[in-house]
């Protein structure tokens, strides 16, 4: 795995002169969008000066509604031109930055732009009992780290729910998950469901949260752990109490513990069929370059940087090249 | 009249609901230690495969291979107590765990398919042995916070429901069977 200061080195000779190469196009744009955009609200201008001047006398005349109209009619073309050349402009970033990004990470890793994570592998984790209503998936990473097959990608889940009737009936979309989700084959054969999820009962209400975290319903019973640390950051689920410890080592929890220490958002874990899911909140959309300010932005790669070490980095803080046991490959 | 009533029936159903969950404690003690049976069974179907092969590379262990041989016949025989049967298991761990830090001095075994096969397994079945034996620490815990806390303690007293220990193994055994120690790369 490659450290921060490689990465330093790589950032200044790679992906510098990669960045600054579509910085030419991208200022292009700006400019003729820009200018586009003037020239829209000087013909706007004009349209709404023209029609006060001419019907200036006729009191009778309302004009507002209109004007609203016809500047919302006017944004809806920069807005498509706005769009369609973001698409373009990322497919470009992506497949030139963040390739290169990701291939220095690890060699073994191949990467997609424009697919993702598929909702059938999302639902096989069971990690959010909802069924999404919208989901979207892109920049899938997939391959092998070491021995172990690894894929991950950006998701967004959403589900819907109405209000009202009639004219009053409302839409709204809340979000289920919005970042990182990740599926590794795990080195251990099983066979029942385990799942780790962010305990904030216990934390906030002690011995009560630990009870009301036993009736969690549509879950399985609750696997009461002897680590307290790892017990303070996360609740354990599983079909079968020996497998969840079976799974679960003393050192898995150790590392486990440590992961979750990392990130200050929650982190969602299930063991199914054979494979590791985590999912980790982020809700920033990653590895989108920007259209009006530069993308020579450290920090802004940096940030980029540290998100796949930390994904990527699950194999390594988990172990799970460790391929003593009879674990079966990814399907 | 009827307050009474319903204060003596709340009081049986406290006491019900007491008497039940004594009862499934108890019995999930029961049922985790039959777990770690099952585990050891495994184990035992593993023990001949690894001896027969080991036995063929060393020539120093001779005795330590019988005595494992030994302790599996004893352990298979069935005709032990809880206490004996554990004390077997940690000898045969121990003894194991010698076995897997004698292969370090026979290079041809170490690079044996079959014995890397077999030695993985046996890790597995390990790992799964200390699975089982954690759950079932962690139900003789709820078990024995049960009858020790009030009120349930005063209800399993009249039960005659007894401490239960905990799955230990001695500091020394503990060490032998610890996987760092097994499998120096």
């Amino acid at each position: 795995m490659q450290s921060k200061l490689t990465f330093d080195q790589f950032y200044e000779k790679k992906l510098i002169p990669e960045i600054e190469k579509q910085e030419d196009q991208r200022k292009k744009y700006k400019r003729k969008f820009l200018t586009a955009l003037l020239i829209g609200y000087i013909i706007y201008g004009i349209i709404v000066v023209s029609v006060e001047y001419i019907y200036f006398h006729n009191e009778d005349q309302n004009f507002f509604i209109a004007y609203v109209f016809c500047g919302i009619l006017l944004i809806v073309p920069y807005i498509f031109f706005f769009q369609s050349f973001r698409r373009k402009f990322a497919l470009v970033y992506k497949n030139n930055v963040i390739r290169k990004m990701i291939h220095f990470i690890d060699n073994g890793l191949s990467y997609s732009p424009t697919s993702g994570f598929s909702k059938s592998q999302y639902l096989r984790s069971e990690l959010f009992k909802r069924r999404p209503d919208r989901y979207k998936a892109e920049d899938l990473v997939q391959g092998t780290i070491g021995q172990t097959p690894i894929c991950f990608s950006e998701i967004k889940s959403e589900y819907k729910s109405t209000s009202g009737s009639g004219k009053n009936r409302k839409t709204q979309w809340h979000t289920i998950f919005d970042g990182i989700f990740f599926e590794a084959d795990f080195n251990k054969d099983f066979k029942t469901k385990t799942f780790i999820l962010p305990d904030y009962l216990e934390r906030s209400l002690g011995f009560i949260g630990k009870k009301l975290q036993s009736l969690n319903v549509g879950r399985p019973p609750l696997v009461k752990l002897e680590d307290p640390e790892f017990e303070k950051y996360f609740a354990v689920y599983g079909e079968d109490q020996v497998e969840a410890r079976y799974i679960l080592s003393t050192s898995l929890m150790q590392r486990l513990t440590e992961f979750g220490k990392k990130r200050s958002l929650p982190i969602y874990i299930s063991f199914v069929d054979n494979s590791i899911f985590v999912a980790i909140y982020e809700s920033k959309n990653l590895f989108e370059p920007r259209i009006f300010r530069t993308n020579v932005n450290k920090d802004v790669i940096f940030e980029y940087f540290d998100m796949l070490k930390l994904v990527t980095g699950i194999v390594e803080d988990l172990n799970l090249n460790n391929r003593i046991w009879a674990g079966s490959k990814m399907k | 009249m009827l307050a009474i009533g319903i204060v003596a029936g709340v009081l049986l159903l406290i006491i019900i609901l007491m008497y039940n969950s004594l009862v499934n404690k108890k019995n999930q003690v029961e049922n985790s230690f039959s777990t770690i049976d099952a585990m050891l069974k495994k184990r035992y179907d593993l023990i001949p495969n690894l001896v027969n092969t080991v036995k063929a590379f060393m020539k120093h262990e001779k005795d330590l291979l019988s005595e494992i041989t030994e302790l599996r016949t004893k352990a298979v025989s069935g005709n032990l107590s809880d206490s004996e049967k554990i004390d077997v298991e940690n000898r045969i761990s121990g003894k194991m765990g010698g076995i897997m830090v004698a292969v370090e001095n026979y290079p041809d075994l170490k690079s044996n398919s079959n014995f890397l096969q077999l030695q993985g397994a046996w890790t597995e079945s390990e790992e799964q042995i200390s699975a089982a034996r954690r759950a079932y620490n962690s139900t003789v815990t709820d078990y024995n916070n049960a009858i020790q806390m009030i009120p349930t303690n005063m209800l399993a007293s009249m039960m005659n429901y007894k401490k239960k220990d905990w799955f230990e193994i001695p500091n020394n055994e503990r060490n032998n069977i610890s996987a760092k120690d097994l499998f120096k790369a």
